[in-house]
């Protein structure tokens, strides 16, 4: 019988499972109906007690089950954690008996919590379009054509009257020209040629085409590699729509877009800085309008490439044009297109020949001192092109000689050079790497790189709480994300996946020490740690403080605990599967 | 019997005041224990309607209106459903003697009763032949101490079905405890410890 009189008094118990999930995805009267099927049990210090039947929730206190441990707010049994579980401290637990449970656990959120493995508890379905599943086909805009023989007047009037920016071109042979507003300025304007000139004269021609059932993602990636803006989609050789840049990224947003658009535009050096100083405030603002982090780091890399590739042109343009290929090549987060808010410098280069060292050491120099000044600092082990500029014979080299260090540990300082991504240059970096891949197939480095990841082990301490430093804080990358980015790599090296990418590389099929099942664990967590640290970064931006990845313990919420202790001990299983297949530590 | 096996009430009163002839009841809660477990579903509390006007001082300890009391069911009604809940059931209070003096002021016989304050001077050796120590401190022994002291959180003070809750949770711990260390395990014996065990109710131990 609920009574008004009686509700006052059962308002606590509402109010803490209200706190941890699942019981925080509950609505008001569902989870007033749930406290009331509840009953409070106190085990002493030192208690066995078997959690086979209903459900057990700690309200205080730690008990111990299969070896792994629960605290407050923490729920075991559901039939899923079943077994003797054995109190560590005085523990005050709620229990669901078996005849009760039965019930709730037929409730969808219940359920799932219980059964759902840790990657999708940790990942609530965004609302956001994912720009990796869907296809050009579905965001492009049709194609408005121009005649080879109109003049570039005649031209100019129709991108007005269509308020577009570019004009296809329709050529013999399937072929496609393109002229774009950019065009009609640096080649007619600039060179003063008359408006009666033709537009077969200055278009762009072949344009670079893709097919329409290409992901959105796919096609973004190749616009940024071939510097172009204006992307003609085709389906068997018939034009059907045309692709910009700005519209993938708009797709998504209210504002990377824009500063993508304007970074690649700047006019100098000093304008280039200004916009990118804003690229935090950018990001913080449309994880405000509820993007995940994940979504958003990778939308912020393409401002950060944006800004890498205008940085190099700009300085080709102060020092002339480089002597020889080099490909430029992105390490650490950026490359990953997983950073943060304040993402280093981490980079190298590769360049085609030795006699072309000196100009490329000034070219170096002087990107990094501009990208400092943009806000990226510099690397602080070093790992930045100005020190690491390799011929690409000397790259290969430098790949096989690490290949062959007989000691873990100073592997250490070279594992970033194993996540890269070319963000700029012609020169063809695919002998590079082969020699880096070629690293999944030895295995005496492979046991020393799976040794390197679980010998640094997760910040759990006594009874598996959370160990800080003497700051009571937690570095959310050294002591979390790079456990995962350390476990990636193992698995993208053995099954051949080239990308930098955590999440590609997680998903990437093919048998290595990690089952699916775990890497899709790991994914969530990934997700999960990427989220947490966008959050403290945006409160440090919001209070004006220094960007930083330390989060301070006491900011942490219940649940964000649970969540994390749940992360740290899945990593623990992980790193104890894999350690004696190693020969252990 | 065991205390593992038997069924219990936690009960609690908030009254106008300590003296069972003179003050009234204004609200009951009680949370039923079926052996070591505190069953949240049967908790049930009621406010009880004045039979004549109480002082100010009252008032504002409860936060309770005297119009609000008004709308109260009146102590037949209460009485009536308290009965139902008491029923084959040890009573729990905390300073028992009170709760025991409303029920008998509301003509209804006690049932056989634990004390929460008695049997935790026991656990800490402060009753010797059913008389308090000098050692005492009064107060490491409110509900809320003890409370405090078991882990056991301490919320909405002054409401009958929270400190009826709180209760019932500090007797879970001193009655474990008091098993624990061999000093008393059955009914008979906590009842005896609480001192309502004498004479003829521990016939029915």
């Amino acid at each position: 019988m609920t009574t008004e009189a009686s509700r006052v008094g059962l308002h606590d118990h509402e109010r803490f499972l209200r706190a941890y999930p699942p019981f925080s995805a509950l609505d008001a009267r569902t989870l007033e109906a749930l406290v009331r099927d509840l009953e409070v049990l106190y085990r002493p210090s030192g208690a066995a007690f078997d959690v086979s039947g209903g459900l057990f929730i700690v309200r205080r206190g730690e008990l111990s089950l299969n070896g792994e441990e629960y605290s407050e707010g923490e729920t075991v049994g559901g039939g899923v954690r079943t077994g003797q579980a054995r109190a560590l401290v005085d523990t005050w637990l709620y229990v669901m008996p078996p005849e009760k449970a039965a019930q709730w656990l037929s409730n969808p959120t219940i359920q799932h919590f219980l059964t759902s493995a840790l990657s999708s508890r940790l990942n609530q379905p965004g609302q956001s379009l994912d720009l990796s599943s869907v296809p050009v086909g579905d965001v492009m805009r049709p194609a408005e054509l121009a005649m080879p023989d109109m003049t570039v007047q005649q031209a100019a009037a129709k991108m007005r009257e269509h308020r577009i920016s570019s004009l296809m071109v329709k050529l013999e042979g399937g072929v496609f020209g393109i002229i774009t507003d950019k065009d009609l300025r640096n080649r007619v304007l600039a060179e003063g040629l008359p408006p009666s000139t033709l537009v077969s004269q200055v278009m762009t021609v072949p344009a670079r085409t893709l097919p329409d059932e290409q992901p959105a993602l796919s096609a973004l990636n190749f616009m940024f590699r071939h510097n172009i803006r204006h992307l003609p989609i085709v389906r068997g050789g018939e034009l059907v729509g045309i692709l910009g840049t700005a519209d993938l990224l708009r797709l998504q947003t209210q504002g990377v877009g824009y500063v993508v658009q304007d970074l690649l535009d700047a006019e100098g050096v000093d304008e280039l800085m200004a916009y990118a100083r804003k690229l935090p405030e950018y990001t913080a603002n449309l994880y405000r309008a509820g993007q995940r982090a994940e979504h958003l780091s990778r939308l912020a890399s393409y401002a950060y490439d944006a800004l890498y590739r205008r940085t190099l042109q700009l300085v080709e343009a102060e020092l002339g044009p480089a002597p020889g290929p080099y490909a430029w090549v992105l390490l650490g987060s950026i490359a990953r297109r997983e950073a943060g808010l304040n993402p280093d410098q981490d980079h190298h280069l590769v360049i085609a020949d030795e006699v072309h060292r000196p100009y490329f050491q000034t070219f170096a120099l002087r990107v990094e001192e501009i990208l400092v000044q943009a806000g990226l600092d510099a690397c602080q082990g070093g790992v930045m092109a100005s020190r690491h500029t390799f011929t690409l014979e000397g790259y290969v080299a430098q790949m096989q000689e690490w290949q062959s260090i007989p000691d873990p540990q100073a592997l250490l300082n070279v594992t970033i050079f194993f996540d890269p991504r070319v963000v700029a240059g012609e020169l063809d970096v695919r002998a590079g790497r082969d020699a880096r891949l070629s690293a999944g197939q030895n295995p005496s480095f492979m046991a020393h790189l799976t040794r390197l990841a679980v010998s640094h082990r997760p910040p759990l301490g006594f009874r598996q709480r959370l160990r800080t430093d003497a700051d009571h804080a937690l570095d959310l990358k050294t002591q979390g994300l790079a456990f995962i980015i350390d476990l990636a790599r193992l698995h993208a090296l053995r099954v051949g996946e080239q990308s930098a990418s955590t999440f590609v590389r997680l998903q990437a099929p093919g048998e290595s020490l990690l089952h699916p099942d775990t890497r899709a664990d790991l994914l969530g967590a990934y997700r999960y740690l990427l989220d947490l640290r966008m959050e403290l970064q945006m409160a440090q931006l919001s209070s004006g403080q220094a960007l930083s990845t330390r989060l301070p313990l006491d900011n942490l919420s219940g649940p964000q605990e649970v969540h994390l202790r749940e992360i740290y001990k899945l990593i623990g299983r992980v790193q104890a599967v894999l350690a004696p297949q190693v020969g252990g530590l | 019997m065991t205390w593992r096996s038997a069924e219990f009430v936690a009960l609690d009163f908030e009254s106008t005041g300590m003296n069972p002839a003179r003050d009234e009841v204004i609200q009951v809660g009680l949370v039923p224990l079926r052996g070591e477990r505190a069953v949240l579903g049967g908790a049930w509390a009621s406010w009880v309607r004045p039979t004549r006007p109480f002082q100010g001082a009252s008032v504002a300890i409860h936060g309770l209106s005297a119009e609000r009391l008004q709308d109260a069911p009146d102590v037949l009604e209460v009485r009536g459903s308290l009965a139902a809940h008491l029923n084959g059931r040890v009573m729990i209070a905390h300073y028992a003697e009170l709760e025991r003096g409303f029920l008998k002021r509301w003509g209804m016989k006690p049932p056989p009763t634990v004390d929460t304050l008695m049997l935790a001077l026991a656990l800490d050796g402060h009753l010797k032949g059913g008389q308090t120590t000098q050692t005492a401190r009064r107060d490491a022994y409110t509900l809320t101490a003890l409370a405090r002291r078991f882990g056991v959180s301490v919320y909405g003070e002054h409401d009958a079905l929270a400190d009826a809750l709180i209760t019932a949770q500090v007797f879970l711990v001193i009655a474990t405890e008091l098993e624990r260390k061999g000093r008393a395990s059955t009914v008979k014996e906590f009842t005896r410890l609480s001192g309502y065990g004498g004479g003829w109710l521990g016939l029915f131990g």
